[in-house]
C-alpha cells in the first residue's frame, strides 16, 4: 500500500504537461536511434547528458528513461525487416523475424514485437515497483559460483540457436568465443590476442561484431547475389496479427517476461541472455517446431518480450546497488551521479520522489511507445518497398558512423570491414551468425566468473556446488541435458514395441 | 530460386552428377543459404567450398590462439589466463578439421571447374570492403559529410543502382542530415574537413 | 543527364530537382552553423582551441571515477570555455584510451582524464605508451581507499584480518577493481607490511567498484578494497564493516574508521585523478589550458561537485605535478614487481 501511495505521487510528478512532453520526446528519439543500426540508446543518452543539465533532474531522468525504453522497441524494427540488428539484444528477433518479413508477414512480426514489448515492459515495470527491494536482497547474495551455474545453463540452452547443423553452429559459437578472448585479461592484466595493438586492449565491442556480421555482410550478400534492385513483399493479408498469430504470441510474451525480468535484475544479467533463453524455450515448447528457422512467430514474440522485461529488470541493480549491467544503464548511472544522486541503499530514502517519478514515467513511456509504434508498423513495413540498394548503402553509412562514433577510433572501422567479410563467408557456407554473438557475450562472462570462483576457493571446485541455489541450478542443467535423451530413448522403445507388436 | 539440381549450363562438372549433389547435402537441412544459391550456378558446391575455407580458417586460428596462450605469463591463480584459450584452441582445431574433411570434395570440384562467372561480383564485394578501409583513412582529412556521401555513392553503385548523378546528392542528403543532427544539434564531434563539415 | 533508369516514375527530372534543392539546403545549413560556431570571442583559450569545441576523453566506461571526473569538468568548464564533449573509451585501466589519445598530437582541443590506476595499468598491461607521451596539465582530486568486510564476517578489526593473513595469505581473498589498479596495489602493500608474501595474495579483479561490491556482498570473499566515496553508503547502512582507511589521518567522511598507521601497519596510499593534453602542443597552448583548469578549479560549481562527491581537493600543476607523476610511476612499479604482476 505504501508503494501505491508513493507511486501515485510519482505519477503526479511525471504527469505534468512539461514532463509528458519530455517523455514523448524521449520515446521518439529512442525509437529513432533504436532503428538505426549501430547507434544505440547508450550513445544517445551519453551525448544528451550535458544538454539536459539545464533541466530539472526529474525531467532529465524521464527523458532518458524514454530513450532507454524507446531504444528497446526500435531495436527490433531493422532486425526484423532488414536482418540488420543494431544491438546484441535484438539479434534473436532477426532469426525468425526476418524470415517472417521475407514471407510477407513483416507487419505481424513487428506487431507481435511491439505488443509483446508493451506487455513485458508493463509487467516488468510493475515488478520493479513492488518487488525491486526483495529481488535486490536476493540477487545480492549471488556470487561467482552462482553465476558460473547460470552461464552454464545459458550455454546448454543456446544449442537451440545453433541451427540444424550442429557442427556448423559450433563453428560459429567458437568464432565468437575466440573474439571474446581478445583484449586485456581482467584477472592477470595480460594482453591476449591483441598482437601489440592497443586498439584491441579493451576487446572487440559486441556492437561492432553485431553490425559487421549482420548489417555489413547483408549488404555484401546483396552485392554477391545481384539482388540490389529487388524489393520484398511488404505485407500479405490485411490484419496486423491474425487470431492464430495472437493465440500463439501471448503465451510467448508471458514466458519471455518471466525469463527477462529476473535475469535482467541480476548483477551479472543484462538484456541478451534472457533473449537467448526465451528463444530456446519457445523452440522446445512450440507445437510448430518445424517452423523454427523459417519464421515462427513465437521466436519473435518471446525474445522481444524477454528483451523489454529485462530492460525493466536492469533498473533493479542500477537503482538498488548502483551497478549498471547494460551500456545504457551505465550512462544512466552517470546521469544520476551528475545530479549528485548516488544509486544504492540510500537512494529510495533520500531521493524517493525522484525515483518514483522515474518509475511512473516508465509506465507512461510504455503506453506512449505502444501508441507510437503500432501505427508505425505499417509505415516501417513500407520500407520494404524501397529497393535494396538504397537501403543497404544507407545501412553501410550508418554502420560506419556507429562503429566510428562508439569510440572515435579508426581501428574499429578496419575491424568492421574484416568482420563484415567474415560474415559473408559464413553466410556463403550456410553457417548461422547468431551463435558467434552468443559466444562473444557468454564466453568472457563464464571465464571471469569461473576464475573468480576458483580464486575464492583456492582452486577447490567444490565451491561451484557450495550453496542450495547452485545445486538447484546444476540440477536444472542435468535435466535440460537429460530430457531430450530420455525422450528419444522412450520414442525408440515405443517404436520398437510397435514394430514387435506388428510382427 | 535456383534449384540446386538443375544444371542449366549444360556441362555437368566431372564427378558431380545430381545424385552426388544430393548425397553431399545434409539431409536434415534445407537448401543452402540464399546468398550461396544466387552466388553461383552450383550453390551446394559454393556453400561446401566456403565451409571448407571456414574450416581452414578455424584450424589456422587455432594455431594462433594456441601460440598466443602458451606465451602468457603463468599466474598464481588456480585457473590462469591461458586455460580458456587452450580449450578453445583445441575445439577450434577439432571443428575446423571436421569442416575441412566433410567439405573437401566441394572445394575440389570447385577448384577443378573454376569459372569466371562469379568473379565480377566477388570483385565488387572486395571493392566495398576496400572502400570502408579507404573511408577510415580519408575520414580525418575530408571530414564526415563528404566522405560518407562518397561511401554511399560507391556502395549504391556496387549494389547495382543504375542512377549516376542522383547518388552523390542522396549521399549528401543522408550524411548532411546525420551531421546536422549528431554534430550540430547533439554535440557528437564528427571529423570535419577543411571546409568545416 | 545520362542513363537515369525509369523506375516507374513519370517525371524522372522532378525527383532530381527536389533532391538537389534538399542537398543545397543541407549544405547551406552546415555552412551557416559552422560560421556561427567559429565566430566565438577571441582569447588565449580560444586561440588554443582553434575554433574547435573541447573534447574530453574519459578512458573508462560510464559510471566510474574517470567518467564522473570528466563530466564534472565538462559542467564546470561550461561557463568558461563553452560547449564541450565527453566521450568514453573503456576498459583495461585506461591504456586503450591512452593509445588512442596520443594520436591527437599537437591538438590542444583534446583532453584526457588520468590517474593512479592508469599509471598501474600502463605497467601491468605493458602498454606501448606512458604518461610521458602526453602533456601533463594538472592533478585535480585525490581519494583514499578503505578496507571492508561483509557485515556477517567474523573479522571485527584490522588486527583480526592481519592475524588471518599471517597464518595463510593465499586463503584470504580480497576483491577490488581492475588488475594492477590502486586496490590491488594496496592489498600488496598491506601484505608486505605485515610480513607476508605479496605475490601470494588472492586478489579477485573486477571491472569496477560496483561489480566488486557484488562479490563482497555475496560474502564469498574475505575482504574488499574500494575508493571511499563508492562504498560509503554501504558502510553507513551496515552492509559492510570498514576496518581501515589508507590516509595519513582520519578522513572527514568516515570519522570513526581508523587509519592503517593508527593500527601499526605503516602504509598509506592515495588514488589521484588529473588531466593531460596530447603530446606536442605549444608552450602557449599548455599555459592556456593550465590557466583554464586553474580558473575552473576556482569556480563554485567545481568546489560544490568536489564537496558532494567526497573527493579530496588537491589541485597541483606545473613542475610539481610532473615530479609527482614521476615519483608515482616509480613507487607503483616497485609494488607491482613485489606482487608479481610485473617481472
Amino acid at each position: 500500500m505504501d508503494q501505491l501511495e508513493l507511486l501515485r505521487q510519482g505519477f503526479e510528478a511525471a504527469l505534468t504537461p512539461g514532463n509528458l512532453l519530455w517523455a514523448l520526446l524521449g520515446v521518439t528519439i529512442g525509437t529513432a536511434v533504436g532503428v538505426l543500426p549501430g547507434i544505440g540508446p547508450a550513445l544517445t543518452v551519453a551525448l544528451l547528458l550535458p544538454i539536459t543539465f539545464q533541466l530539472e533532474p526529474a525531467s532529465a531522468l524521464i527523458l532518458f528513461a524514454g530513450i532507454y525504453y524507446g531504444g528497446m522497441y526500435g531495436g527490433s524494427t531493422t532486425s526484423i525487416l532488414l536482418n540488420t540488428p543494431g544491438e546484441s539484444s535484438s539479434i534473436v528477433s532477426a532469426i525468425e523475424g526476418n524470415k517472417m518479413a521475407k514471407a510477407g508477414r513483416g507487419a505481424a512480426a513487428l506487431a507481435t514485437a511491439a505488443v509483446g514489448s508493451f506487455v513485458a515492459g508493463t509487467i516488468g515495470t510493475i515488478a520493479l515497483t513492488f518487488v525491486a527491494p526483495a529481488v535486490a536482497q536476493f540477487a545480492i547474495q549471488l556470487g561467482p559460483p552462482e553465476y558460473v551455474a547460470l552461464m552454464v545453463i545459458a550455454f546448454v540452452t543456446v544449442s537451440a540457436l545453433l541451427g540444424p547443423n550442429m557442427i556448423k553452429g559450433a563453428a560459429s559459437l567458437l568464432i565468437g568465443l575466440t573474439l571474446g578472448l581478445v583484449g586485456i585479461d581482467a584477472q592477470s592484466g595480460q594482453a591476449r590476442l591483441t598482437f601489440g595493438s592497443s586498439g584491441l586492449f579493451d576487446g572487440i565491442d559486441v556492437v561492432l561484431v553485431v553490425v559487421g556480421l549482420f548489417a555489413i555482410s547483408e549488404a555484401l550478400g546483396h552485392i554477391l547475389a545481384r539482388t540490389g534492385q529487388t524489393t520484398v513483399t511488404p505485407v500479405k493479408g490485411r490484419a496486423l496479427l491474425t487470431k492464430e498469430e495472437f493465440r500463439r504470441s501471448w503465451p510467448a510474451w508471458l514466458r519471455g517476461t518471466a525469463l527477462g525480468f529476473p535475469i535482467g535484475s541480476l548483477p551479472a544479467g543484462g538484456a541478451e541472455i534472457p533473449t537467448f533463453l526465451s528463444y530456446a524455450a519457445e523452440k522446445r515448447l512450440s507445437k510448430h517446431k518445424d517452423q523454427f528457422g523459417h519464421g515462427a512467430i513465437e521466436g519473435v514474440a518471446g525474445p522481444e518480450a524477454a528483451n523489454n522485461a529485462a530492460a525493466a529488470g536492469v533498473m533493479v541493480p542500477l537503482l538498488t546497488i548502483g551497478l549498471p549491467t547494460s551500456a545504457t544503464a551505465a550512462v544512466m548511472l552517470t546521469a544520476f551521479q551528475s545530479y549528485g544522486l548516488q544509486p544504492g541503499p540510500a537512494l529510495f530514502a533520500e531521493s524517493g520522489d525522484l525515483v518514483w517519478a522515474l518509475i511512473a514515467s516508465l509506465y507512461i513511456g510504455n503506453v506512449m511507445l505502444l501508441v507510437l509504434n503500432l501505427p508505425l508498423v505499417k509505415v516501417w513495413a513500407k520500407m520494404l518497398t524501397i529497393p535494396a540498394w538504397a537501403i543497404y548503402s544507407s545501412v553501410v553509412v550508418f554502420a560506419c558512423l556507429g562503429a566510428y562514433s562508439a569510440g572515435g577510433s579508426i581501428t574499429d572501422l578496419y575491424l568492421l570491414a574484416a568482420i563484415g567479410g567474415l560474415g559473408l563467408l559464413l553466410r556463403l557456407a550456410d553457417i548461422p551468425v547468431a551463435p558467434a554473438v552468443v559466444g562473444l557475450i557468454l564466453g568472457p562472462l563464464l571465464e571471469q566468473q569461473l576464475r573468480r570462483a576458483l580464486i575464492l576457493s583456492e582452486g577447490d571446485p567444490a565451491i561451484l556446488i557450495s550453496s542450495p541455489f547452485t545445486i538447484g541450478l546444476w540440477l536444472v542443467i542435468a535435466l535440460v541435458l537429460a530430457v531430450p535423451g530420455v525422450m528419444a530413448l522412450g520414442r525408440r522403445r515405443r517404436r520398437a514395441l510397435a514394430l514387435s507388436n506388428a510382427e | 530460386m535456383a534449384e540446386p539440381t538443375s544444371m542449366r549450363s549444360g556441362h555437368v562438372p566431372p564427378g558431380l552428377d545430381t545424385t552426388e549433389m544430393r548425397s553431399m547435402s545434409d539431409r536434415r537441412t534445407s537448401p543452402p543459404s540464399p546468398v550461396a544459391q544466387r552466388a553461383g550456378k552450383h550453390p551446394l558446391v559454393t556453400s561446401g567450398a566456403a565451409t571448407m575455407v571456414v574450416g581452414v580458417l578455424l584450424v589456422a586460428t587455432s594455431a594462433i590462439v594456441f601460440g598466443d596462450a602458451i606465451a602468457l605469463r603463468p599466474s598464481s591463480e588456480p585457473l590462469g589466463p591461458a586455460a580458456f584459450p587452450l580449450i578453445i584452441a583445441v575445439l577450434l582445431a577439432l571443428v575446423g578439421i571436421a569442416l575441412v574433411v566433410s567439405n573437401r570434395r566441394s572445394a575440389l570440384v570447385l577448384a577443378r571447374n573454376i569459372t569466371r562467372e562469379g568473379a565480377p561480383q566477388l570483385a565488387r564485394v572486395l571493392i566495398l570492403l576496400g572502400s570502408i578501409v579507404v573511408y577510415a583513412l580519408v575520414l580525418p582529412i575530408a571530414g564526415f559529410t563528404v566522405t560518407s556521401a562518397l561511401l554511399f555513392t560507391v556502395a549504391a553503385r556496387l549494389l547495382g543502382s543504375t542512377h549516376r548523378w542522383r547518388l552523390p546528392l542522396y549521399g549528401i542528403v543522408i550524411s548532411g542530415l546525420i551531421t546536422l543532427l549528431f554534430d550540430r544539434l547533439i554535440g557528437l564531434a564528427l571529423p570535419a574537413g577543411p571546409w568545416g563539415f | 543527364m545520362e542513363n537515369e533508369t525509369p523506375t516507374g516514375r513519370a517525371h524522372p527530372w522532378r525527383g532530381l530537382v527536389g533532391v538537389s534543392v534538399l542537398a543545397c539546403a543541407i549544405v547551406a545549413a552546415l555552412i551557416t552553423t559552422d560560421i556561427a560556431r567559429s565566430s566565438a570571442p577571441a582569447s588565449a583559450i580560444q586561440a588554443a582551441l582553434g575554433g574547435q569545441q573541447l573534447r574530453i576523453m574519459a578512458p573508462a566506461n560510464p559510471g566510474g571515477g574517470w567518467d564522473q571526473t570528466s563530466r564534472a569538468l565538462q559542467v564546470a568548464l561550461g561557463d568558461i570555455a563553452g560547449r564541450s564533449e565527453v566521450y568514453n573509451v573503456g576498459g583495461a585501466g585506461g591504456t586503450p584510451g591512452l593509445a588512442q589519445f596520443v594520436q591527437h598530437e599537437g591538438d590542444a582541443s583534446q583532453l584526457m582524464t588520468t590517474g593512479a590506476i592508469m599509471v598501474g595499468a600502463i605497467i601491468t598491461n605493458d602498454s606501448p605508451f606512458s604518461l610521458g607521451d602526453t602533456t601533463l596539465l594538472a592533478r585535480l582530486t585525490t581519494e583514499y581507499l578503505v578496507v571492508v568486510v561483509p557485515a556477517s564476517s567474523e573479522i571485527m578489526s584490522l588486527a583480526d584480518l592481519t592475524e588471518l593473513m599471517e597464518s595463510d595469505v593465499a586463503a584470504q581473498s580480497i576483491s577490488g577493481g581492475s588488475a594492477g589498479g590502486v586496490e590491488q596495489i594496496l592489498a600488496g602493500m598491506y601484505a608486505q607490511a605485515i610480513g607476508a608474501d605479496p605475490a601470494e595474495v588472492s586478489y579477485v579483479a573486477h571491472s569496477g567498484g560496483g561489480e566488486a561490491l557484488t562479490t563482497l556482498l555475496s560474502a564469498r570473499s574475505t575482504a574488499g578494497i574500494s575508493g571511499i566515496s563508492e562504498i560509503a553508503p554501504y558502510i553507513a547502512d551496515g552492509s559492510v564493516r570498514a576496518l581501515a582507511v589508507s590516509s595519513p589521518g582520519r578522513v572527514p567522511t568516515l570519522p570513526d574508521v581508523p587509519t592503517f598507521i593508527e593500527q601499526d601497519v605503516a602504509i598509506e596510499l592515495q588514488n589521484w585523478r588529473g588531466i593531460v593534453a596530447p603530446p606536442g602542443i605549444s608552450e602557449a597552448d599548455r599555459k592556456a589550458l593550465v590557466d583554464l583548469l586553474t580558473e575552473m578549479h576556482g569556480t563554485d560549481q567545481w568546489q560544490e561537485i568536489v564537496a558532494t562527491r567526497g573527493w579530496g581537493d588537491e589541485f597541483l600543476t606545473g613542475d610539481e605535478f610532473d615530479e609527482f607523476v614521476r615519483v608515482q610511476e616509480q613507487d607503483i612499479r616497485g609494488v607491482l614487481e613485489d606482487i608479481g604482476l610485473v617481472s
